[in-house]
C-alpha cells in the first residue's frame, strides 16, 4: 500500500471518529435526534479529503500519518468550538477551509525543494522580529486583555507572533545549518546573533507582557541550538539569561508578577487587591477567577467525562462560567466533557504528531531539513505544554493557542502551513533516500 | 531554458534572486550525533507529555471530589421581591383597585435542561392549562435574557401549586412564588379612568431600563399608567445560594426589603361613578325605545364646579380591566388592543369623556350668546323674531328651525329654553358680516371658553377637538368654494353643527365656567398620593396635586346671568326643552339639551349618512352663587338631547342630591 492509500484510509478512519463526535455535540445541543451535524462533517471532510488530493500530486511519498492527525485534532477542536458557541464555530470552519488553501499554496509552490527558503534566511529572520513588534507599533495592536498579541489592518485581526513562530524556525534551521560548527567550536563572533535573539525575547516581552509567546520562542530557539551545536551549556546558559532577565525585568512587568502569582496561589483565604476592579476580593474572584472555574471544570469531568454537550460552562444564569473558553481554555472544556480518557487522548493525538514530526527529522538526510522538522515539531510540542501546562496549573497561565483546537484564524493557518511544511521534509527525505 | 541548479531539480521558483549555497546539499556529518539530539528531544517531549497526562489524572481523579466541592454552592442570585402596588381610593377613601394574594409560577429559562427543555414546557402548560406553543414561544424569546425569570402564571390553583410541590424534580426551573393580584371590587366601573396593568413592554424597557426590569407590571393607561411613579413601590432584593443547577443551597437572604407602592386618592366618589355608568346605560336603552337603535356609546362626566374635581367620568362600552390580571387571555383583551376588534366591539378602551369628539349641537348655544353679548352685537332683553326658516347669503340658502311651528318674538332666555335656532341663526350672521375681524370672533371667545384647546385634565389623553375659523376652512380645503368662508359657515357655528367639534370634557368645563361665575376650571381627578396605613387610621399624605386654580375667563356677570336664566328656563319654563325631564326634580337645575348631527358611516347607508348625537349639560342647584355639581352626557346617536341623555344626566343629579324627580316626560325637543 502506498503512503497516500495508507494515509486516505487513516482520514475516513478519523472521519468516522470526528463525525461521531460532532453528531454527539449536536444532538446533545439540540435534544433531539437529528441530522443538522451531516453538513458540518461533510464540508470538514472534503476539506481534508482536498487537503489529501493536494498532498497526493505533491508529496506522494511524505509520512501518511501526518495529515489524518492534524485532521482529527481539527475536527475535535471543531466539535468543541461548536459546543461553546455555534457562531465561532462557523467562522473556525471558514478558517479551516482558508488554512487547507494556504497548506496547498505551499505545497505546490514549493514542491520541487523547499530548501530555497534557506536562502532568505535573514529575510525570515528580521520578519519574524518585525511580525512579533508588530503589536507594540501604536495604531496596529491591539490589547486584548492585558496583552498585546493582536494587531488590526483593516477589518483584519491576526495575531502576527503565530507567523512569527514559523519564520524563527526557518530562519534558526538555516542559519544554524550554516554556522553550527563554528558555533560548536565556540566562537565568540557568532554568538553574537544569538544574542540579540535573546535580546529581542526579552524586548518582545517587554513590549507585549506576553509571557507565553516569548517562552515559546525562546524555548524553540535553545532547542535548535541545541539540536544544531550539541553543546548543552548553551542551553544551560540561555536559560540562565532567560530566566535572569525574565526576574529582572519580574517586578517591571506586573502583569508576568500576577500570572506567577496566581499560578501560585489560586485560592487565598483573605480579600488582596484586584487587579480587576482595584477593591479587596478573594483572589479566586477576581485575578485567578478564571484559572479556578478551569480547574473545576476540569475536575467535574473525572474519568469518563461528562460527555459531549453535557458539561457545565455556564451559569444558571447564562454567564460563561470561563472567559475565553473557546480560546486559551478550550482544553479545560474538554478535559471535563471527555474526562480523563478523553482528554488523555487529545494528548496522545499531540503526543504523535509531534513523534512523526520528530521521525521526519530523523530520516532528513541534509542539516537544514532536520532542524526544520526537529524546530517545528518541538515548537508544537512545547505550544502545547505551554498551554496545557496552564490550563492544568502546571505552569504560569498565559494566553498561547493549543494548535488547531483553539478557535482562532491566525493560529489555524500558521499550523497548516507547519503541516505542509512537515509533509515536504517527509516526501523529500523518502524520495532521495540514498542507496 | 532550464537551468540545472545545485537543489538537484530545475526550475526552482526564485533561484534568479539569490545565488544558491552549495552548502546545502552537503550530507549531514554528525549524523549519528544529530540524530541522538534530535531524539533527545522527542524524549523530552515525550516526558513533557507525560508530565501533562499525570497532572490530568491527579486534577480529575486524585483531587476532583475536592474541587467539586468548591465548585458546588458557589453561586449567588439574586431575587426580586415583588413589591405591592398602591391602592386607589376614591374621594371618600373606599377602595376601587387594590390587591389580592396569589400564587406565580415563575419560570427560569437559565435552568431548562437542554434535552427535556420542551418536554418540561409541554408538561407544565399542561399542568397550569396555558397554551404550549405560546409558552415555549416565550421561553425561546427571553432565552437571551436568563437573569429574569418568565413568568408563566399568576393566580394558579391550589391543587395545581400542590401538584407542583410535589413533583418538582419534573420541573426545573420552576418556581412557585407569592405574588400580588390587581383585584377590581367595583368590576368594570371607572375602566377607562383607572387604566390597566400589565407587563412591561419592550418599548417601556429601552426608555426607562434602570427602572423597569422584564417582567414587572406596570400601569399602561389611565391613572395606573398617570400614578405609576407612586403606585409600583420599590421591588426588594433577596439573594440565594445555588449551586451549578440552580438547586437552592441555603436560606434566602434579604438584602432590601420591598417598599410597597403608595395609596392614590382620587376625586371621583364611587357611588355617584356607579350611578353615572348605571345613568348612561339606561339614556342608552331609552334612546333605543325611542326608536334611535343605533345608539351605542356614550359618555357622562360630573365635575365640581368650583375647583374642576371630577366627581365621576363614565365611558361607555366599558371594559372589564381584570382581563389583564393573571396570564392574559389574547380574545379577551383583544378589543382594547386590535385595532378590528376595537372597532367591533366600538371602542371600549376609549375614555369618551376626554378623547370622543362630537358636534355640540344647541348645547353650543351660550358660547354663541355670551360671545355676541360681549361683542355687543346683543342686547339680552332684546326680541329677534323666531322664524321656521331664514335665508341667507347669495345663493339664498334656506335654514330651518327645529320647531317649524313657532313664529314669535324672543328674548335671549326665551331663545336658550326653546333653543330657538333661527335666533341664533341672525347672531352667527351677525359674526359673519362683521367683515374678516368678526368672522373670528365668535371662534375667539370659544377658544377663551376652552374650546379646540385642552382642559389640562391631569391624566391627559385629551382630544382638542375642533372650532373652525376662516384660516382654518383655507389651510383644510382645496377647492375654492370650501376654502371660503361662507354665511352657512358662522350660521352652523352659531348652533354648533358642521365642522366644530368637542369633548364632554370641554363641554363640562364651559357649564361649570357658567355655574361658577365666569371661571375656567382645570378639571382633575387624582387629588392626593398617600402611604399605605392600616384601615381606620388617618392617612399620610405624601404628595397633593392641587388643582390649578380657577382663571377668570374675563366673561361680563350680567352676559352670564342672562345664559344662567335662559338654562333656567330651558329646564322649568313651560316650553323648555328639558322642563319635562327636571322641572318636577326638588332641586333646582339648569341645563340646555343637545341635538348634534354627526356623519355616521354604517354598513349599507350612504356616505354622509347624518345621525343626531343626544347631548345634554347643566348644573345644580341653580339660582345659587355655588352650584354643586355640573353634569354633562352624551348618548351617541342617541336621537333627541331631550329623550335620551337628558333622563340620563337626571339620574346623576338624583343620586348626587340623593333625591327622586317625582315624574318625568319624554318630549323630543332640540
Amino acid at each position: 500500500m502506498s503512503a497516500r492509500n495508507r494515509e486516505l484510509a487513516t482520514l475516513v478512519l478519523a472521519g468516522l471518529v470526528a463525525s461521531t463526535a460532532f453528531a454527539s455535540a449536536w444532538i446533545s445541543g439540540l435534544a433531539t435526534i437529528d441530522y443538522g451535524w451531516l453538513p458540518w462533517a461533510a464540508v470538514l471532510a472534503g476539506i481534508f479529503v482536498a487537503a489529501h488530493l493536494v498532498a497526493r500530486w505533491t508529496v506522494p511519498d511524505a509520512d501518511p500519518t501526518l495529515l489524518p492527525l492534524v485532521a482529527l485534532i481539527t475536527s475535535v477542536g471543531l466539535v468543541f468550538v461548536y459546543r461553546i458557541d455555534p457562531e465561532d464555530a462557523r467562522r473556525q470552519l471558514v478558517w479551516v477551509a482558508v488554512g487547507v488553501a494556504i497548506f496547498a499554496v505551499v505545497l505546490v509552490w514549493l514542491r520541487y525543494d523547499y530548501r530555497v527558503l534557506e536562502r532568505y534566511k535573514y529575510v525570515f529572520g528580521v520578519s519574524a522580529i518585525v511580525l512579533l513588534m508588530l503589536p507594540s507599533v501604536p495604531g496596529l495592536g491591539q490589547r486584548v486583555n492585558g496583552v498585546k498579541l493582536w494587531v488590526d489592518i483593516g477589518p483584519l485581526r491576526f495575531q502576527p507572533g503565530e507567523i512569527a513562530k514559523i519564520f524563527l524556525v526557518v530562519f534558526l534551521a538555516a542559519y544554524l545549518r550554516d554556522k553550527r560548527e563554528s558555533l560548536a567550536s565556540g566562537r565568540l563572533k557568532d554568538v553574537g546573533p544569538l544574542l540579540a535573539i535573546w535580546g529581542g525575547a526579552m524586548l518582545v516581552l517587554v513590549q507585549t507582557s506576553d509571557l507565553g509567546s516569548a517562552l515559546l520562542n525562546f524555548g524553540i530557539f535553545l532547542a535548535m541550538v541545541y539540536a544544531a551545536t550539541g553543546r548543552l551549556s548553551f542551553v544551560l546558559a540561555g536559560l540562565a539569561l532567560f530566566a535572569g532577565g525574565a526576574a529582572l525585568l519580574y517586578d517591571s512587568l506586573s502583569r508576568v508578577e500576577q500570572r506567577v502569582t496566581v499560578w501560585l496561589q489560586p485560592w487565598t483565604d483573605e480579600k488582596v487587591p484586584c487587579s480587576v476592579n482595584g477593591l479587596l476580593e478573594y483572589r479566586q474572584n477576581c485575578d485567578s477567577y478564571q484559572l479556578v472555574k478551569s480547574l473545576y471544570s476540569i475536575a467535574n469531568g473525572g474519568y469518563g467525562g461528562t460527555g459531549i454537550g453535557r458539561g457545565t460552562f455556564e451559569t444558571v444564569d447564562g454567564t460563561p462560567l470561563i472567559p475565553y473558553l473557546q480560546t486559551d481554555f478550550i482544553y479545560s472544556a474538554i478535559a471535563q466533557e471527555l474526562g480523563l480518557v478523553g482528554a488523555a487522548a487529545v494528548l496522545l493525538l499531540f503526543l504523535a504528531l509531534v513523534a512523526r514530526g520528530m521521525r521526519v527529522a530523523l530520516v532528513a538526510h541534509d542539516g537544514f531539513s532536520k532542524l526544520l522538522a526537529a524546530g517545528l515539531s518541538f515548537g508544537l510540542a512545547l505550544q502545547t505544554f505551554i498551554i496545557v501546562g496552564g490550563v492544568l496549573r502546571l505552569v504560569p497561565l498565559t494566553g498561547i493557542t493549543l494548535p488547531f483546537v483553539s478557535y482562532g484564524g491566525s493560529s489555524i493557518v500558521s499550523n497548516f502551513v507547519l503541516l505542509a511544511l512537515l509533509l515536504l521534509v517527509s516526501h523529500r527525505a523518502v524520495r532521495n533516500q540514498p542507496t | 531554458m532550464s537551468t540545472h541548479t545545485p537543489y538537484g531539480e530545475p526550475r526552482a521558483p526564485s533561484s534568479r534572486f539569490l545565488p544558491p549555497d552549495p552548502g546545502v546539499e552537503a550530507p549531514y556529518r554528525l549524523t549519528p550525533g544529530l540524530a541522538f539530539r534530535v531524539g533527545i528531544l522527542g524524549v523530552v517531549a515525550l516526558a513533557v507529555f507525560a508530565v501533562l497526562f499525570f497532572r490530568l489524572w491527579s486534577l480529575q481523579v486524585l483531587s476532583g471530589d475536592r474541587y467539586l466541592v468548591a465548585a458546588q454552592g458557589n453561586q449567588l442570585r439574586s431575587i426580586r421581591i415583588e413589591a405591592p402596588r398602591g391602592t386607589i381610593l376614591d374621594r371618600n377613601g373606599r377602595v376601587i383597585v387594590d390587591n389580592v394574594a396569589g400564587t406565580a409560577v415563575k419560570l427560569w429559562v437559565g435552568d431548562l435542561p437542554k434535552s427535556r427543555r420542551y418536554a418540561v414546557i409541554k408538561h407544565l402548560a399542561e399542568v397550569l392549562r396555558v397554551p404550549p406553543l405560546e409558552l415555549a414561544k416565550q421561553v425561546d424569546e427571553r432565552s437571551a435574557d436568563p437573569l429574569n425569570p418568565i413568568t408563566v402564571k399568576t393566580a394558579v390553583g391550589e391543587d395545581q401549586v400542590a401538584y407542583l410541590y410535589e413533583h418538582s424534580s419534573e420541573f426545573p426551573g420552576v418556581q412557585i412564588q407569592q405574588t400580588y393580584l390587581r383585584h377590581y371590587p367595583y368590576q368594570s366601573l371607572a375602566a377607562q379612568v383607572l387604566g390597566y396593568v400589565g407587563e412591561v413592554s419592550q418599548g417601556e424597557l429601552d426608555r426607562k431600563p434602570r427602572l423597569y426590569k422584564p417582567g414587572d407590571k406596570v400601569g399602561k393607561t389611565g391613572v395606573e399608567a398617570n400614578q405609576d411613579e407612586y403606585l409600583r413601590g420599590e421591588a426588594g432584593q433577596a439573594e440565594i445560594r445555588v449551586d451549578s443547577l440552580g438547586r437552592p443551597q441555603g436560606p434566602i437572604e434579604l438584602r432590601r426589603e420591598a417598599r410597597p407602592g403608595n395609596a392614590v386618592r382620587l376625586t371621583i366618589d364611587i357611588e355617584l361613578q356607579r350611578a353615572a355608568e348605571r345613568a348612561l346605560r339606561y339614556g342608552i336603552e331609552t334612546a333605543r325605545a325611542n326608536k334611535s337603535y343605533y345608539a351605542d356609546g356614550g359618555a357622562i362626566v360630573a365635575l365640581d364646579p368650583s375647583d374642576g374635581a371630577v366627581l365621576a367620568m363614565a365611558s361607555s362600552p366599558t371594559y372589564k380591566p381584570s382581563v389583564y390580571v393573571g396570564r392574559v387571555n389574547p380574545k379577551k383583551i383583544e378589543p382594547l388592543v386590535d385595532d378590528r376588534a376595537a372597532e367591533e366591539k366600538n371602542y371600549p378602551g376609549i375614555n369618551r369623556v376626554t378623547s370622543g369628539v362630537y358636534p355640540p349641537g344647541s348645547t353650543w348655544k351660550p358660547v354663541t350668546a355670551l360671545a355676541a353679548m360681549q361683542e355687543h352685537m346683543l342686547q339680552p332683553y332684546q326680541a329677534l323674531q323666531c322664524t321656521p326658516t331664514a335665508t341667507y347669503g347669495l345663493d339664498k340658502q334656506q335654514f330651518r328651525n327645529w320647531d317649524p311651528y313657532v313664529n314669535q318674538p324672543m328674548t335671549l332666555v326665551e331663545a336658550l329654553a326653546r333653543s330657538c335656532d333661527t335666533y341664533f341663526y341672525q347672531l352667527g350672521y351677525q359674526f359673519y358680516l362683521e367683515g374678516d375681524r368678526g368672522r373670528s370672533r365668535m371662534q375667539q371667545w370659544a377658544r377663551t371658553f376652552g374650546f379646540g384647546v385642552p382642559t389640562g385634565f391631569d391624566l391627559g389623553g385629551e382630544a382638542v377637538g375642533l372650532v373652525p375659523t376662516p384660516a382654518w376652512r383655507k389651510q383644510h380645503f382645496t377647492s375654492d368654494w370650501d376654502r371660503a368662508w361662507n354665511p352657512g359657515n358662522s350660521i352652523q357655528l352659531s348652533i354648533g353643527q358642521q365642522d366644530v367639534q368637542v369633548t364632554p370634557l370641554q363641554m363640562a368645563r364651559f357649564y361649570a365656567m357658567i355655574a361658577n361665575g365666569g371661571k375656567l376650571v382645570t378639571p382633575y381627578v387624582v387629588s392626593q398620593v398617600e402611604t399605605a396605613v392600616p384601615t381606620g387610621q388617618s392617612p399620610v399624605v405624601e404628595q397633593r396635586f392641587a388643582p390649578d386654580p380657577p382663571k377668570q375667563a374675563g366673561v361680563d356677570p350680567a352676559a352670564l346671568q342672562v345664559v344662567r336664566d335662559g338654562l333656567y328656563s330651558a329646564t322649568h319654563s313651560t316650553y323648555g326643552t328639558s322642563s319635562g325631564v327636571f322641572a318636577s326634580f326638588p332641586v333646582p337645575i339648569a341645563g340646555k339639551t343637545g341635538t348634534a348631527e354627526k356623519v355616521v358611516q354604517f354598513a349599507g347607508y350612504p356616505a354622509g349618512h347624518l345621525e343626531d348625537q343626544s347631548w345634554w349639560c347643566g348644573y345644580g342647584p341653580a339660582l345659587t352663587e355655588a352650584p354643586r355639581i355640573v353634569v354633562c352626557a352624551v348618548i351617541e346617536n342617541g336621537g333627541h338631547g331631550s329623550t335620551a341623555a337628558a333622563p340620563a344626566a337626571l339620574r346623576v343629579f338624583e343620586k348626587f342630591f340623593g333625591r327622586k324627580a317625582t315624574h318625568q316626560t319624554l318630549v323630543s325637543t332640540d
